[in-house]
């Protein structure tokens, strides 16, 4: 912090002594230091030399005394400042002279600083220097900014400066190798027709071109939808990289200069050049992903796997170029000069001096090699998918899962390629948000939703002042449904933690729906009668049970996925997995209830219901309409809702039963080492501020808004470890042996049930049509974890079985002083490993 | 020009206070010979002082007989770092005019 706002961090109105070695303000210590002590007088060039006093000072007027004078009056010892001024954005603030903070002190050898850019280079200098930028430029995604990667490089600086500053001529010539501000008058002219000169004009300046027409899409990307500084800086130290100039111009001239290559007579080193060259042309064409038309459930035969569409293939070329370059060792020194800290002392700079930043080349490689393999992979995946359940579940595992470990540029084409300006859902022609929205409820709710195609017809008894209120309610709950799922799918993109915030923000927007639509339908169902009736007769509503299952959905996975991000403390845990057992079987009761109920109602409307209606008509225009009618609910809507009604039953509700087992039974465990004394989740760290009520309250906070269902109290958190009577149990060691044999079947009933899944996922046709089942795909290795993570919860049980009977004579053994609890990662994020070690004595 | 430094000078000895200077645009001349020119927005009771939008003036390093200019955003400059602060006619006469006439 600099001087001037520690001060103001600190306070107004303490007093601060000046020219102290360094001085005590409450908390904070500033450091004083005289001139002398932060310059180096070998940095200091003087402006005397070029008289810039009596040359710039025209025109003004010397007040040095007048305000260091004025100062006397300030009596209070507070500062005084504008008005418009946030004392807080001070901390900003750079200090001048001094060495740490201000990039104007930098040191530089004469050789960095002289560094000609137009000089030629030999083949091995510029195939360093174009490697040593395939490295720079995923250290710059790598939480790094451009100042201190690519930018370091004085081509790329020459160029985007040059760029700026010739507004004529073609690409090439505007982005001129030769630096303006160099004094070249006293140096030796380069003979142009050289090879060693053109790899520097046309090779290095072609790379150059394309890599920063891929930086420019990338900071496109990531000021559209990455988060800045979290994801990617984004900082350019105002360039332009080349935003007028189109990818495909880019493209040309790296065309252009492969052919130039392979017709020049470099004998060694011309496959390298191209192979890099390749690879920043494979970078450029990540563009047309976001374009690209997905051909959404265009395909009948679900089973068939279709291989990338052609255009795609340069994601398989640039892989290609990176197994190439990446199997080179690179042992030539890069120019000396060619890389510095000269862009931070040279150009605007807000920030203070930094190291240039350069991961590891094979981590370089990596990062490149995962950017190509996660486009090829969520694009290839994407062709494949022919039904709604596909997408979601695509979205669900394959993206969900796997996108936030994926390069950071992947993440954002892939949420660029996933919603586009006009709200279309990959670009296909056939679904917008609004199709997205009906087939999103259908999926779950079944399909021909009375209430959603809500028409003059179905209001043709309703007085028109009611009509036109209906109407316009309709029309808002559909515009916030579609709201609401946008903003689900812009979870996808971002990082984990986003997600998490994301999601939370989510569930607000579920639960206003879930009351709104709720309303809604009652209020149509009575006023007109329109909705879904369940076979008992009475109102299924159809939208607000989708709302309700994707709500609790969401409730269960924000609380899950805290654990693999660490959000909670170790106490914490058991108060996170008696939550989720108690939403999930909330959701298993909905989804085996009410949901199961939606679709035999729209059943038994097209089995019963509608054919006893064709009945009672008169025989006539009216009635062969009913039943042309009814032959499509047979044909069509009646396979769907059974399609629908056995995914639902199969995988969705046996899903939800299984897991629930293996919640209940890492509860149970979690309270069985409370009961011991081995872990705390009643009264918190020994050294906090606060009481473990606050701590709960603190944890349930992001579902304390939402209505329905409520969150438990704190007494029925605290009442939970009593349910099982191990506390007050006269015999513990009989009412804990004999809960580790239920828990233990119950473990083994969910594994049943999982591994049940997985053969389901793969075998069952009203199953696996419902994923895409290909190389890429992580449904199976999801469940897979999960077993396995079951497995290592039995033994870990069998492991306090063992205990228990070690000490089933005395069982104050087990505690603390002999036992202690591991947490380590799991083979499922949502289940860390937690084991009893023994300790030595 | 000699007329105002004048005033200037005599200025001293009549009461301003800092706040008048605050909003101007400050000409800092510092130790190392740099110059930088932005908006005064925060000055302390030690006379270190916090400029915004600040553009600074040094020699090209790449070509030592012309200046070179570059933002370098909001600055805090310690006040011994500080050789002298100028500004111009019109700012220094916004400042200091109705003073003037109290003199006068």
């Amino acid at each position: 912090m600099s001087k001037i706002m520690s001060q103001l961090a600190v306070s107004e109105n303490i007093f601060v002594h000046r020219h102290e070695t360094h001085v005590q303000i409450g908390r904070v210590r500033i450091f004083g230091y005289t001139v002398e002590e932060i310059v180096d007088p070998e940095t200091m060039i003087s402006l005397d030399q070029l008289n810039i006093e009596s040359d710039a000072d025209e025109g003004f007027v010397d007040i040095t005394a007048e305000i260091f004078g004025s100062l006397d009056h300030i009596t209070d010892n507070k500062v005084v400042s504008s008005h418009l001024f946030q004392l807080l954005e001070g901390t900003r603030a750079v200090e001048v002279l001094n060495k740490q903070l201000d990039t104007g002190l930098i040191t530089l050898s004469e050789k960095e600083l002289q560094f000609n850019t137009a000089d030629p280079q030999s083949v091995q200098s510029v195939i360093s220097i174009q490697n040593r930028l395939l490295r720079l430029l995923p250290s710059w995604l790598n939480n790094s900014s451009l100042p201190v990667t690519v930018l370091s490089c004085r081509y790329v600086q020459t160029i985007l400066e040059n760029f700026a500053y010739y507004q004529d001529g073609s690409l090439s010539q505007r982005c001129s190798l030769v630096d303006r501000r160099l004094a070249l008058d006293d140096r030796k002219q380069p003979i142009e027709d050289s090879v060693e000169y053109q790899l520097v004009h046309k090779v290095l300046k072609a790379f150059i071109i394309g890599l920063c027409k891929f930086i420019r899409f990338s900071l496109n990307v990531a000021t559209t939808v990455l988060y800045e500084e979290e994801d990617v800086t984004t900082r350019t130290m105002s360039l332009d990289f080349l935003t007028e100039v189109p990818s495909m111009a880019a493209i040309d001239e790296i065309n252009h200069t492969i052919e130039w290559i392979l017709a020049s007579n470099i004998e060694e080193g011309a496959d390298v050049l191209i192979a890099q060259l390749k690879l920043i042309q494979s970078l450029n064409h990540l563009e047309v992903v976001v374009h690209m038309e997905v051909p959404l459930f265009h395909d009948s035969q679900g089973s068939t796997y279709k291989k990338r569409p052609a255009f795609l293939n340069f994601l398989v070329d640039g892989l290609g170029q990176i197994e190439k370059l990446s199997a080179l060792s690179y042992t030539y020194p890069t120019p000396e000069g060619a890389f510095s800290k000269f862009i931070q002392l040279d150009r605007e700079n807000k920030t203070i001096p930094y190291e240039i930043y350069e991961i590891d080349q094979k981590d370089a490689w990596a990062s490149l090699h995962n950017l190509f393999e996660s486009v090829d992979k969520f694009t290839t995946q994407a062709h494949n998918v022919v039904n709604f359940n596909q997408l979601s579940n695509f979205l669900k595992f394959d993206i969900g899962q796997s996108m936030s470990g994926s390069n950071v540029i992947a993440r954002g084409i892939f949420q660029l390629y996933l919603i586009r300006d006009d709200r279309r859902i990959l670009g296909a022609q056939t679904v917008s948000l609004g199709d997205f929205c009906i087939e999103s409820i259908e999926n779950i709710s079944g399909a021909n939703t009375n209430i959603l195609s809500f028409d003059d017809l179905q209001l043709s008894n309703v007085k028109p002042e009611i009509r036109d209120a209906l109407k316009g309610k309709f029309q808002n709950l559909m515009m916030d449904l579609e709201s609401c799922l946008f903003h689900n799918l812009t979870i996808y993109g971002s990082n984990p933690c986003r997600q998490q915030q994301l999601i939370s923000k989510n569930l607000l927007l579920w639960d206003t729906l879930q009351a709104a639509w709720e309303s809604f339908e009652v209020e149509c169902f009575q006023l007109c009668n329109i909705g879904d009736e369940m076979p008992s007769g009475d109102l299924s509503m159809s939208v607000s049970s989708y709302i309700y299952f994707s709500k609790l959905s969401q409730m269960l996975e924000y609380a899950l996925t805290g654990i693999s991000l660490d959000i909670y403390k170790d106490y914490e845990l058991y108060m996170i997995y008696w939550y989720s057992s108690y939403i999930i079987q909330m959701i298993c009761e909905h989804a085996a209830g009410r949901m199961a109920e939606v679709i035999n109602g729209k059943i038994n409307y097209i089995e019963k219901s509608h054919p006893k209606k064709i009945k009672k008509v008169k025989a006539g225009p009216k009635k062969e309409q009913l039943k042309q009618l009814q032959q499509y609910y047979q044909s069509d809507v009646l396979p769907q809702l059974i399609q629908t009604k056995n995914y639902n039953q199969l995988y969705r509700v046996n899903s939800l039963v299984a897991m629930s087992g293996f919640l209940d039974a890492v509860g149970v465990y979690l309270v069985m080492l409370s009961s011991f004394g081995i872990m705390d989740f009643r009264k918190g760290p020994s050294n906090s501020l606060t009481t473990m009520e606050n701590i709960y309250k603190v944890r349930m906070k992001p579902f304390s808004s939402i209505g329905v269902p409520s969150v438990p109290t704190y007494e029925q958190y605290e009442a939970s470890f009593g349910h099982l009577g191990l506390d007050t149990s006269p015999s513990k060691y009989l009412q804990t042996k004999g809960l580790i044999g239920i828990v233990q079947e119950r473990l083994q009933a969910s594994k049943t049930q999982f591994k049940q899944l997985i053969n389901d996922i793969k075998e069952n046709e009203n199953i696996n049509s419902q994923f895409i089942l290909n190389e890429h795909a992580t449904i199976i290795k999801w469940y897979d974890d999960i077993v396995k993570s079951l497995i290592s919860y039995s033994l870990e049980f069998a492991n306090l079985s063992k205990i228990l009977e070690e000490h089933k004579d005395d069982l104050s053994q087990i505690n603390t002083q002999h036992y202690k609890v591991k947490i380590t990662k799991g083979y499922h994020k949502y289940f860390p490993r937690i084991s009893i070690e023994k300790l030595s004595t | 020009m000699s007329e105002v430094q004048e005033n200037s000078a005599n200025l001293v000895k009549i009461d301003v206070t800092p706040d008048k200077f605050i909003g101007a645009n400050l000409r800092i001349r510092l130790t190392d010979s740099r110059l930088l020119t932005g908006i005064l927005t925060v000055i302390d009771p030690f006379g270190n002082i916090l400029l915004s939008n600040v553009i600074e003036t040094s020699v090209d390093r790449l070509n030592p007989k012309n200046f070179h200019s570059r933002d370098i955003g909001l600055v805090s400059v310690p006040r011994e770092t500080i050789v002298n602060i100028k500004v111009d006619i019109k700012t220094h006469k916004n400042i200091f005019a109705t003073r003037i006439e109290v003199l006068r």
